[in-house]
């Protein structure tokens, strides 16, 4: 596991879908990373190196050795998330028998990830490989849906926000979990706005780019609040997968990163803005640049297209010197970009289901 | 053993009892270090040809071939016509052994020919060749930005991107591992 939540959130994910559409099916989740998912889920003990959850078996790569191999030999279906490097034993034992072994990648809107989705990888032994591509698109392997939530639900998941944290149900609500960023011109931008904003940030790392901006800012300090003009900050804490997917749909923007939170963004139908994991050499701008592409087609105002898709390019662009492009038009449109962007979501829901694409695939070797 | 990365066309590989010949290797960037190896391969004893999927970073075994200098000499149809400078020996490569290499053979260039139970059935390129850009658009004014290419075409046929200052006619040096524009 490399990044804390996006992979171990991915997989958690993955997992309670899986639960749910292969009633009475063994599933075992490999990891070296069990704080991750003691995180997500609050019953799953980081110091137990196996416990059984909610329907699957969790285990610390340390319980890997020939004894435990003999006992629980690899399964059917073996599920390699976003290129882990499975333990050498585990993986030799798999490779030498019947099972499939299936890499999950990393999502991407690149077009190349279609020409690799479902290819085989030679393994030269008994078990055969296969890459599944995550995606935007009906040839690529789609996203973990998870569940539709209805517009009541959302409803009422934006009085509960309210409530609990105390926001004006007619401000603008926006939501901000992304890498290391200098939000000044956003929070300029809100000011000069003029209208009441909530912003509530998660994440160290975002969380860690508005303190000092708050302190410059001059915005006045109450625990985790912070306001000043039309604008309130409040710095929330971790919360539960389902609430996150819910909180995105009931805000009226989001900032989201990397991939799992992306993907829901994406889900959600809500105006929202991509921060790219950081690449050598700026190249998350190819990643970024894919995604405008693929953006492109849902929206029919190409002005308004031709602004978002700079603002979300700049935004990605780390190079020294870089400033954010003005973003009071994102904020003077986000409507339109919903309805966009519902488009999106609609498209996703009906044509690209993850979980019924990988198990149609695996029922199909 | 060698990382997939590391494989181009030419090469061969051992997947347990098969031969494979890799006709086009394509590196995909991924998120993070997870680049992949799309490598498109005729198996040598029944002559099928498949499409595969490697991590960069996947060790796979390459067969070490027999070798011979041999010019480039000319093209007839879609057979490639290579001689041997010592004996004036000639032999044959159709383009479908060749796949992606076809596009950094120019006349008269020595280069490896590979030889599998005395068949010639591939070719190792230099790491660069030179080749003319038989067409390319001119520049655009004031679109001249560090890093800004443009399409073009080679003499090989070979398309790839090129710096916007090059025209039509110039020599350039091209990888062959990756079909990129390497310098004048």
């Amino acid at each position: 596991m490399i990044d804390n939540f996006g992979d171990a959130g991915v997989t958690y994910r993955l997992v309670r879908n899986l639960i749910i559409e292969l009633s009475g099916v063994r599933i075992r989740l490999f990891t070296n990373g069990l704080k991750a998912f003691s995180e997500l889920n609050g019953d799953i003990d980081s110091c137990s190196k196996s416990q059984s959850i909610g329907g699957a078996e969790y285990y610390s790569y340390e319980v890997i050795d020939e004894e435990f191999l003999r006992k629980y030999p690899p399964a059917e279906l073996v599920i390699e998330a976003f290129a882990c490097n499975i333990p050498q034993l585990y993986y030799q034992t798999a490779l030498n028998s019947e099972c499939l072994i299936i890499n999950i990648d990393h999502l991407s809107a690149e077009k190349w990830i279609e020409g690799i989705h479902l290819k085989e990888s030679l393994t030269g032994a008994k078990a055969k490989k296969f890459f599944f591509m995550p995606g935007f698109t009906l040839n690529s392997g789609g996203l973990i849906l998870d569940r539709i939530h209805s517009v009541s639900e959302k409803k009422q998941f934006r009085k509960d926000l309210c409530r609990f944290f105390k926001l004006d149900g007619d401000a603008l609500i926006g939501t901000v979990f992304t890498y290391e960023h200098d939000f000044s011109g956003l929070i300029s931008d809100i000011f000069t706005y003029g209208k009441k904003t909530e912003l509530i940030i998660f994440g160290e790392k975002s969380r860690s780019s508005f303190e000092p901006l708050l302190m410059n800012f001059g915005f006045d300090r109450m625990g985790n609040r912070f306001s000043k003009k039309n604008m309130t900050v409040i710095f929330a804490g971790f919360i539960l997968q389902e609430n996150y997917d819910l909180l995105l749909k009931a805000a009226d923007f989001n900032f989201v990163r990397g991939e799992d939170s992306w993907a829901r963004a994406c889900l959600s139908g809500r105006p929202f803005i991509w921060h790219s994991y950081f690449q050598k050499d700026n190249y998350q701008l190819v990643k970024v640049k894919a995604f405008n592409d693929l953006l492109k087609s849902y929206y029919a105002d190409t002005e308004l297209f031709g602004k978002l898709s700079e603002y979300q390019t700049v935004f990605n662009d780390r190079s020294d010197g870089v400033k954010d492009l003005p973003f009071s038009f994102f904020l003077e449109n986000l409507e339109p970009i919903s309805s966009s962007n519902e488009d999106m979501s609609e498209f996703l829901f009906k044509n690209c289901n993850l979980i019924n694409n990988l198990l149609f695939f695996a029922d199909s070797l | 053993m060698k990382e997939a990365s590391e494989f181009r066309a030419g090469n061969i590989i051992k997947s347990g009892n098969d031969l494979l010949l890799v006709l086009k290797a394509e590196y995909n960037k991924g998120a993070r270090s997870a680049s992949t190896m799309k490598l498109k391969t005729k198996n040598l004893e029944v002559g099928s040809i498949a499409e595969t999927v490697y991590r960069a970073t996947d060790k796979l075994d390459e067969v070490r071939l027999d070798r011979r200098k041999m010019q480039f000499s000319y093209k007839n149809g879609d057979m490639f016509v290579f001689m041997d400078q010592a004996t004036y020996e000639t032999l044959e490569l159709s383009e479908e052994y060749l796949g992606d290499n076809v596009y950094y053979l120019k006349e008269e260039n020595v280069i490896d020919v590979l030889l599998y139970n005395e068949k010639p059935i591939s070719v190792e390129l230099p790491p660069q060749v030179d080749l003319v850009i038989e067409y390319t658009e001119p520049a655009v004014q004031g679109n001249t930005g560090g890093k800004v290419l443009k399409d073009a075409r080679m003499e090989t046929g070979l398309m790839t991107q090129v710096p916007l200052f090059c025209h039509d006619g110039d020599v350039v040096k091209i990888d062959t591992k990756t079909g990129e524009y390497v310098g004048r």
